[in-house]
């Protein structure tokens, strides 16, 4: 499952980055298009490092 | 819950803040650094042959607004020319109707002519009152590959003849707009011809 989540986060990233620097989007929308791209960008990295450093407590 | 990942959600929550007001909010405005050149509004006088009095006198316009794009244009000496509302752009204002010079985005992955018969085209057609194209045909303006639409339009009962010539550059397109009162002089109609044809790209 963390396997999984962490896929998931590096797609979002991927995408991200993909919408900022390979995107062609016309004058009017480049705005929109950097905000969703940053948006993307951000919270892919949040939720791979989230991901990384959650440890489950022990329960006996 | 583990100390770190709350860390790692406010730091994410404030970095979305900051983007935020970067880019719709107070932060980003100051930094739209987008800005006409003053030079490019600074008109020299295109030299006119001693003998030939008909022509209208002319000046010439190097727009220096936007990197990859730099162009030059003569317009006619008696006309307001003020900046327009984007960078790189004039608008025009004479007693026979209105004009403008501007740069136009084109998408990377179509042709100037694909995108003003499939969007731009549409586009008039949809939002112009009374559209009805009169002329579509390619030239050459500086060396440059050109495409002329000329449409007529109704406004308040009467119909005005809009043209607009797109051409080719290796950014932006350059597009010349003009819209004026379907009956015209010869000497209007010399004057908009001399303008679309001085138009020259003008990158290093």
């Amino acid at each position: 499952m963390k396997t999984v989540f962490l896929i998931i986060s590096l797609g979002v990233i991927g995408l991200g980055l993909y919408l900022k620097f390979f995107s062609d989007v016309p004058d009017s929308q480049e705005t929109i298009n950097a905000f969703v791209s940053w948006f993307l960008i951000i919270c892919g990295i949040s939720s791979a490092l989230i991901n990384l450093l959650w440890t489950r407590k022990r329960t006996r | 819950m583990n100390w770190r990942v709350i860390v790692v959600g406010v730091l994410t929550a404030v970095a979305i803040a900051v983007l935020y007001l970067f880019t719709f909010g107070p932060l980003g405005a100051r930094l739209a650094g987008r800005k006409a050149n003053p030079a490019s509004l600074k008109p020299s006088p295109v030299a006119q042959p001693a003998a030939d009095t008909a022509s209208p006198v002319m000046n010439r316009y190097r727009n220096r607004d936007a990197k990859e794009n730099y162009y030059s244009v003569m317009l006619p000496a008696d006309w307001s020319v003020t900046a327009g509302k984007n960078p790189g752009s004039y608008s025009l204002t004479f007693p026979q109707g209105l004009g403008s010079v501007e740069l136009h985005d084109v998408p990377d992955n179509t042709t100037l002519e694909l995108f003003i018969l499939s969007q731009e085209e549409p586009k008039l057609r949809n939002s112009v009152p009374g559209y009805e194209r009169r002329e579509y045909r390619k030239d050459t303006i500086g060396g440059s590959p050109a495409y002329h639409l000329t449409y007529l339009s109704l406004s308040s009962g009467d119909t005005l003849r809009s043209e607009r010539v797109y051409i080719t550059g290796q950014d932006q397109a350059g597009l010349i707009t003009f819209t004026v009162r379907k009956a015209l002089s010869d000497s209007v109609k010399r004057r908009l011809a001399l303008i679309t044809s001085s138009f020259a790209w003008e990158n290093p």
